[in-house]
């Protein structure tokens, strides 16, 4: 490959085909719109794709808060596999402490899971 | 590095992962035995359960020590931090017996007494932390408690207002903190305070250290409430769920303070020479103005105020400069400071016990509400006293001694003004807090309904911290001593 | 020791220990409990008699018990012939206070337990302030001498004139005292000792010339007047009357006052050779001398006259020691004697007057004298005494001083002059009101209402004022007999006891003193023939009401310091922090700063046009985010200057890093943007009901600009010294070898800090995430923003809707 030219001047081409890309389909699509199907818009058009439901009301709504807890206590596995994995692969080499340790570490994490679980927070409502 | 002892890890952290184990125990017990039963018997169930646990880590912090570094300054257990360990449980183990009686708003008991014994277990981390990124992990752990236990009470905007609040500014000063933590790890190339010493005594005149000792005050400055980082503290003690709000006054000014100085006279030790060119160290400076104006914003803030709640916010801002008189001094006035702020703790769980009492009855904290407070629980009336006094620092109270000793340090330390200043404002603050106790012993009042019998585990925690107010008042020494062996041992 | 240390506990212990079970035994025992609190000063005064005794007298003996040895405190006690003699006076007239309140006080009295308990706390801590050996010692019961009176004023605290009194006397005295608490701390500070008895033993040369010594001085005498009433702060004593009787003869005129004339005793070893002592004692003392003479004549409530007198008595033992001469005074104990002699006996009198006529007002008493024969004698003795007449302690009291006087004005010019002027006004004026006293009490016209409304006291309660009239006499016409003792309480450094005699021959001083009883007696028979018309005490001179006038504008400032500072609003909150961080950080640099502007000089050489062009254009973007008023627009303003500096990067070829911080530009634009137009409208025009004020926006603006400032300096400071290896090389050298790949930028974002970035990104995108959730959990519809509170709750907002 030649870098001797300015490294920039690839660059350059690639915002350019980039550019292209992008403006090209659209600059047709225009054409092709205004040359073969004149705007006619009514009701059955512009409902949306033609097909499915009609949507009501905003897209923005309340979220329920269970995703996020949700998506918490998923940390829960996430973390515990991060930890867990290393401790199994030198599980031979650990001294008592370490064992102790992480058994300590993983009641934490499983009580976590436990209390979630019992406080319903697991089951959608 | 590859070789970490886990057992002498466990040893060392054995208060700290009994308590832990403790908070989970009683959220256990609170899932599957108290299920099902009566809120009343929930709390009493689950709260002995935590008291039980802070009694038996206090007793075993206090007579089976175990002392020893961990990883170069992650975790020191010296006699120094078992000291404010063992008085971080017991004033915990206060905190737990007044929720006793706070039983309206508490929902899940369980969960709020397992979160009392973590952000008790943050704190102690905190305490035994010599090493930068262990004080912001730990900092972080007991903000992260403290920020649900403020917000604790769902039913109430008071509470929801106080912990936002004390989120937003919490956060603002995790940043403040980090910020500097990274300047001063980028000056000095370590993170341990020993080393950081030496590392600010090589950095001389260099600006980013100015910056960094300024992001880290500031960040402390949040933390301990005090002027002008002061203004989460009057809507949070107000407004947080009142054993909250009294580890919030007590614990976390305890454990705050005490790794501030740590890190202030070891950390920022080196420092002052070499920043200040001729004049006093930049942090010196900095302190001093905050003491200055927590002393006098806080007391003339608190003289006006008519809910006893947001008085003891004030009072609190105003202590806060006084503990900073302490830290100026150095390593001379590490001594005073740790007995002070440890008094100063006590007595001020005793008076938010005294106000939950009162607001569990009247549904409100004014003043006027105390009137006849006297006539109906006489004994806890004179407990009240004896905080309010304490706090006021006359003399054969703990307070006095606490005042006495720091002002003494900021003396010997050469910082006449400050003193005259503490001094004058300490007069100040004498006038509102008989406010409250005169309002409790001649308030007329015409409401004359019963008040339901205050629940026996209150009334104890209550009469053992004027006890202990009083002892340590009339005998600092059973505490000073501890103090002071402690702190020749751990080299200051 | 063993039994000194024994004695001592009984002197100074069992008060403080007794006063709270008097307290509790009150509920029980009632108007008894009087009995069992006498009991405390009977066994004080016994045991300070054996003491005394026990110690042969004149030594010095420090009596010590371990307390707080780490704060090198101890309980240590300092027995020698001053504290004994205070000590006696206290217990002595405790007794003599106690059993008068027996009958003092109204069977139907409530709370008698508490009043006698304050009282016997009031005793312990007196004994405790005189007999401290350690200056925190000192303090501590100085104090709480101060909280008992407080008490003990306020103890009627149903009546407003006893609680200002109480208040007015609380705070000049816990004040002063808290000034006299640092000079005792700079004193420790200056000598290394808190032991009064190293202080008056030890060498002190050393130290005195500091200037801190002479602040020292200043501020123990500041509390030494505030306590003794000296002007200016002489006020709180006339309003303190307001307590009981017992109270007022035993804490203001015979005791609790006098400590401020202790404490100069005590301290006057010390203090006596600087050159300030003389000039300013004996300017503020003699002038309350005379002020204090003045007023009480002036007065017609028969307890001001004796408070005013009390203070002009005070101002003279204060001044006395003032003048002294370094090697000590010769008749202070005398002086101080014969005040608690006649002073308390007359409160008593007055109060057994007042308590029997029910009026206090001199002008509508008189002629009681056939009713209450043996209190008229009592009273004559005791208004001779305070006269000066000879046969009384008074007369010797007066010689003495007129002598003392006179050899002062020959040693001292202009203060000794001026002591004397003061000495002979209030010596004239003192036996005016002293005979005004006895006549209009007990002679001439009975008045109706006293006819009326008299009860004869009981004969007991007259039994205290009696024996007190009686010592003056005694020892008014028998001097020889204090020789003894006041030669074996003499202290070294502060007494030089002479011998005392009824009659020291035809002298200057006994001229004098005929001159002024005649004076007196003129100046009396001209108040009666102008019917006393001409007393009032003149506005000016009451300093009580400029007191009062000086609280209530504090407390109000207090208020206004509150309203301003109030801190319930978060947006507040940032401008205070930020302000802090830039006058602390930014004047912090400017201080050090000469070498500052050096490292910023511009080098006019090096400007290149299209640089300056793009600096200005930034510029002008950020002018544009000051003064724009859409957020939209100001943002967006913003990330022209952002898009900006990315083509500065672009002149500085370096291109690479402008794509890396148009990306991030972009992305944080689009961020924003998103969020923003998530806002409410309302929130952007602003929902507060705070209109914008002008003022606020060019506060803020030039925040931020300082801000901007601070960081410009501390960025340049920073590249002026760069580190000596920085990373960045190191980057550089292995960025091919380790990261493949040319950019040194690239590498380090997506290789060697590749979890930065990651960790960056993924922070940006929660908080983004938890921002859409916040917004999106409640929308308000338009109507609920015309309506309901306004901002998000604890904003402040709310109280008021803004149109």
């Amino acid at each position: 490959m030649q870098t001797d030219t300015s490294p920039y001047l690839l660059l350059l081409v690639l915002m350019v085909g980039a550019l292209l890309l992008a403006l090209v389909p659209i600059g047709l699509a225009r054409l092709w719109a205004l040359t073969a199907s004149p705007p006619k818009p009514g009701a059955e058009k512009n409902a949306i794709y033609e097909c499915g439901l009609e949507s009501k009301g905003d897209a923005w709504v309340q979220f329920r808060p269970q995703y996020y807890i949700y998506a918490i206590i998923f940390l829960v596995f996430d973390v515990e596999t991060v930890f867990l994995l290393p401790f199994a692969v030198s599980f031979g080499g650990l001294s008592a402490g370490a064992f102790v340790a992480i058994m300590i570490f993983l009641l934490l994490l499983v009580e976590g899971l436990v209390w979630a679980w019992q406080k319903g927070v697991l089951s959608w409502k | 590095m590859s070789s970490i002892d886990y057992l002498r890890l466990l040893q060392l952290a054995a208060p700290e992962t009994f308590l832990t184990l403790t908070g989970l125990m009683v959220l256990a017990v609170d899932l599957i035995v108290g299920r099902g039963s009566a809120p009343g018997t929930r709390i009493i169930l689950s709260g002995s359960v935590a008291a039980t646990g802070c009694l038996l880590a206090a007793g075993g912090l206090f007579l089976l020590p175990v002392y020893g570094t961990f990883a170069a300054g992650m975790l020191v257990a010296d006699p120094l931090t078992v000291l404010i360990k063992v008085s971080l449980v017991i004033l915990t183990l206060f905190t737990v017996l007044l929720a006793f009686s706070d039983a309206a708003p508490l929902a899940d008991p369980g969960e709020y007494f397992a979160l009392l014994l973590f952000a008790c277990v943050g704190m102690m981390f905190l305490t035994s932390a010599e090493d930068l990124l262990m004080v912001f992990l730990a900092l972080e752990f007991t903000s992260l408690s403290l920020y649900i236990l403020a917000a604790f009470n769902k039913q109430s905007p008071h509470s929801t207002e106080a912990g936002i609040k004390y989120f937003l500014f919490g956060s603002i000063s995790a940043a403040f903190m980090l910020f500097g933590l990274s300047l001063v790890y980028g000056v000095t190339g370590s993170v341990q305070l020993p080393e950081v010493a030496a590392g600010l005594a090589r950095a001389g005149n260099d600006p980013l250290a100015l910056v960094a000792l300024v992001m880290i005050a500031m960040g402390f400055g949040f933390k301990v409430a005090a002027v002008p980082f002061h203004l989460w503290a009057p809507d949070v003690y107000q407004g947080a769920p009142i054993p909250s709000a009294a580890l919030i006054a007590s614990g976390s000014k305890v454990a705050s303070f005490f790794v501030f100085a740590k890190v202030v006279v070891i950390g920022f030790g080196g420092a002052p020479a070499a920043v200040g060119s001729g004049a006093a160290p930049v942090w010196v400076i900095l302190l001093g103005i905050m003491a200055a104006v927590s002393m006098i914003l806080g007391n003339l803030a608190a003289l006006v105020q008519v809910s006893v709640r947001r008085l003891l916010a004030f009072s609190a801002i105003a202590h806060a400069g006084y503990m900073l008189l302490g830290i100026l001094a150095g390593t001379e006035g590490f001594g005073p400071l740790v007995y002070y702020v440890i008094t100063y703790g006590l007595a001020t769980v005793g008076a938010f016990g005294v106000v939950s009492i009162v607001q569990a009855r009247t549904g409100s904290d004014r003043l006027c509400d105390f009137a006849g407070f006297h006539r109906r629980f006489p004994v806890l009336a004179f407990c009240m006293l004896i905080f309010m006094l304490s706090l006021a620092g006359i003399p054969p109270l703990a307070g006095f001694f606490g005042k006495f000793y720091v002002f003494a340090a900021a003396v010997k330390a050469g910082s006449l003004a400050l003193f005259i200043l503490a001094l004058a404002t300490s007069t100040v603050s004498l006038f509102y807090y008989l406010q409250v106790l005169k309002q409790i012993y001649v308030g007329e009042t015409a409401d004359a309904s019963h008040w339901e019998p205050v629940p026996i585990t209150v009334s104890v925690a209550l009469l053992a911290m004027a006890f202990g107010v009083t002892l340590l008042g009339c005998f600092p020494d059973l505490l000073l001593n501890r103090i002071t062996i402690a702190l020749r041992i751990t080299g200051f | 020791m063993e039994l000194h240390g024994i004695n001592f506990l009984l002197v100074l212990g069992l008060p403080l220990i007794g006063s709270p079970l008097v307290a509790l035994a009150g509920r029980r025992l009632g108007r008894r409990s009087g009995w069992l609190a006498l009991a405390f000063p009977l066994i004080s005064t016994a045991a300070l008699l054996a003491l005394a005794g026990g110690i042969g007298l004149p030594t010095r003996v420090v009596i010590e018990w371990p307390w707080v040895p780490s704060l090198g405190l101890g309980l240590s006690f300092l027995i020698d012939g001053l504290s004994i003699f205070f000590g006696l006076v206290v217990s002595v007239m405790g007794s003599l206070i106690v059993f008068y309140a027996i009958f003092y006080l109204d069977k139907d009295e409530e709370h008698q337990g508490r009043f006698y308990s304050y009282l016997v706390l009031f005793m312990g801590a007196m004994l405790g302030t005189v007999f401290s050996n350690h200056l925190v010692l000192i303090f501590i019961f100085w104090e709480l001498t101060g909280i008992a009176s407080f008490l003990l004023i306020g103890f009627w605290h149903g009546e407003a004139d006893s609680r200002v009194g109480a208040r007015q006397a609380l705070l000049v005295t816990g004040s002063t005292g808290l000034a006299m608490f640092v000079g005792l701390v700079i004193l420790h500070q200056i000598f290394g000792s808190a032991s009064v008895s190293e202080l008056l033993s030890g060498d002190l040369s050393s130290g005195k010339h500091s200037v801190l010594f002479t602040v020292a001085m200043l501020l123990v005498l500041v509390g030494a007047f505030g306590k003794s009433a000296q002007f200016p702060l002489h006020f709180w004593l006339p309003n303190a009357m307001a307590a009981p009787t017992p109270v007022s003869a035993y804490l203001h005129s015979a005791t609790m006052v006098k400590l401020g004339v202790f404490l100069v005793a005590r301290l006057y070893p010390v203090f006596v050779d600087h050159s300030w002592w003389a000039p300013l004692l004996g300017l503020i003392a003699f002038t309350t001398m005379a002020l204090g003479a003045v007023l009480a004549l002036l007065s017609h409530d028969l307890k001001a006259i004796l408070a005013f007198s009390t203070v002009s008595q005070l101002g003279y033992l204060i001044g006395y020691y003032g003048l002294g001469p370094p090697d000590g005074v010769e008749h202070d104990y005398l002086h101080i004697l014969n005040h608690v002699f006649y002073k308390g006996c007359l409160f008593m009198v007055v109060g057994i007057v007042a308590h029997a006529a029910g009026i206090r007002d001199i002008r509508q008493l008189g002629g009681l004298f056939p009713r209450l024969p043996l209190l008229g004698v009592t009273t004559l003795v005791a208004a001779a005494t305070m006269a000066g007449i000879p046969g009384t302690t008074g007369f010797l009291s007066k010689e003495m001083m007129l002598k003392e006087i006179f050899e002062a004005m020959r040693a001292r010019d202009e203060l000794g002059l001026y002591a004397t002027a003061c000495v002979v006004l209030t010596s004239v004026v003192k036996v005016a009101f002293s005979v005004r006293l006895f006549a209009n009490i007990f002679l001439g016209k009975k008045p109706e209402q006293v006819k009326q409304d008299f009860h004869a006291p009981s004969p007991w309660m007259q039994l205290p004022p009696v024996l007190l009239a009686a010592c003056a006499l005694l020892f008014g016409l028998f001097p020889g007999l204090l020789d003894a003792p006041f030669g074996a309480l003499a202290v070294e450094g502060l007494n030089r006891p002479q011998h005392l005699a009824l009659w020291h021959g035809f002298t200057k001083e006994l001229l004098v003193s005929s001159l002024v009883l005649a004076l007196g007696f003129g100046l009396y028979w001209l108040g009666e023939k102008t019917n006393w018309r001409w007393h009032h005490i003149p506005r000016w001179l009451r300093f009580d009401v400029a007191f009062e006038a000086g609280i209530e504008v504090f407390s109000k400032f207090t208020k206004v310091v509150t309203r301003v500072l109030r801190s319930d609003q978060p947006l507040d909150y940032l401008p205070i922090i930020v302000t802090f961080f830039v006058l602390l950080v930014g004047g912090r640099l400017l201080w050090q700063g000469s070498g500052l502007w050096g490292s910023l000089a511009l080098d006019w050489g090096t400007v290149q046009p299209l640089r300056t062009l793009a600096a200005g254009l930034i510029a002008l973007a950020v002018v544009g985010v000051l003064f724009l008023r859409r957020w939209t627009a100001q943002l967006i303003s913003l990330s022209v200057a952002g898009f900006l500096t990315c083509f500065y990067f672009v002149l500085y070829r370096a291109p690479d890093l402008a794509l890396t911080q148009i990306l991030v530009e972009t992305v944080t634009l689009i961020m924003v943007l998103l969020l923003l137009a998530r806002f409410p409208r309302s929130a952007q025009v602003g929902e507060e009901r705070r209109k914008p004020v002008r003022f606020r926006r060019v506060f803020h603006m030039l925040l931020a600009l300082s801000v901007g400032g601070v960081a410009t300096v501390l960025t340049l400071m920073v590249t002026a010294n760069p580190h000596p290896s920085p990373i960045g090389r190191g980057f550089l050298e292995h960025t091919v070898e380790l990261a493949k790949g040319s950019n040194a930028v690239n590498t380090i974002l997506v290789d060697f800090r590749g979890f930065d970035t990651l960790g960056e990104i993924t922070v940006l995108v929660i908080a983004t995430l938890g921002c859409l959730g916040l917004l999106m959990r409640y929308k308000r519809t338009p109507e609920e923003y015309q309506q309901g509170p306004h901002g998000p709750p604890g904003s402040g907002a709310g109280e008021e809707v803004r149109e």
